[in-house]
């Protein structure tokens, strides 16, 4: 493999330190959207398992915005911020030094790839199913939402754990 | 089983599948189209001393794989009555189960590896 490294990744210039803060700044409000939405959601489906079936159709707009919310932050994290953050980050700072660091990032990485798996089975479960008592899915819909919920919780944690240490 | 059946029948076959691919590629490490973005490179070879990223490939594979098994799935029970619904149920459990199961994975396995070591 030609070994060339590019030296506008390791030492960025001032418009493209700009321009990746601002990736951050707009990744960071997605994932709060996100996890605003979808912590609504979590309350409204916890009482589906008590067979409390109100605000339905509000659950549904939930599941749809923090669908739309979650896509934008994983394409700007995965996308715009992931190459900068994996070599001059992680590479240069958290693999020398804060191993647990890694650590933690890795997880949230993983997960986010199951996240959108998931996401996409929610986001067209919840189009396609009406919640009521004894529908076969609905429990299934239920815990499926609880393990995004945790998901969420746990990469805004950590992201923000994370930027607190170094950020791109 | 009607449409609807099949079509949430394909939803949990291809989540299912998406878990299963996914883990598989991180337990054997199976080589795929790595990006080195300090050199701005793709290359099916992995050099540990230059920071790399196989999360791209690994995710999009899975993803592609998991789609491919929904389709089947949705093709094979809207032509026959193959899968009740109460068969339907026991695969839409078993979702669950693999996604819940994968996250404990992943979490041990980079425990393991950054954490703990």
């Amino acid at each position: 493999m030609q070994v060339r490294i590019l030296s506008c990744i390791l030492n960025p210039t001032p418009l493209l330190k700009v321009m990746l803060k601002f990736l951050l700044l707009l990744h960071t409000a997605a994932a709060i959207v996100c996890l605003g939405s979808m912590t609504h959601n979590l309350v409204i489906i916890v009482n589906y398992w008590q067979g409390k079936f109100r605000r339905v159709q509000l659950e549904k707009l939930y599941v749809k915005v923090s669908f739309i919310a979650f896509l934008c932050t994983y394409l700007l994290g995965g996308l715009g911020l992931y190459p900068a953050f994996r070599s001059r980050v992680r590479h240069l700072y958290f693999d020398q030094s804060l191993r647990w660091a890694t650590g933690l990032f890795e997880i949230k990485e993983n997960w986010g790839s199951l996240a959108l798996a998931i996401f996409i089975v929610y986001y067209l479960l919840s189009r396609s199913i009406q919640p009521r008592v004894n529908h076969p899915l609905t429990k299934i819909y239920i815990l499926l939402g609880v393990l995004l919920s945790i998901i969420i919780w746990y990469s805004a944690i950590v992201g923000f754990l994370l930027v607190s240490h170094k950020s791109v | 089983m009607n449409r609807k059946t099949a079509y949430h029948f394909s939803l949990f076959i291809g989540l299912i599948a998406f878990t299963i691919v996914y883990c598989t590629i991180k337990h054997l490490s199976i080589p795929l189209l790595r990006y080195y973005p300090t050199l701005n490179q793709w290359s099916m070879i992995k050099d540990p001393d230059i920071p790399s990223m196989g999360w791209y490939a690994q995710t999009l594979v899975s993803l592609c794989i998991g789609s491919v098994c929904g389709a089947i799935a949705y093709l094979i029970g809207s032509l026959r009555r193959l899968v009740s619904e109460r068969a339907l149920v026991i695969v839409g459990w078993m979702a669950v189960a693999a996604a819940g199961l994968m996250m404990l994975y992943l979490f041990q396995r980079e425990w393991q590896g950054w954490i703990a070591s």
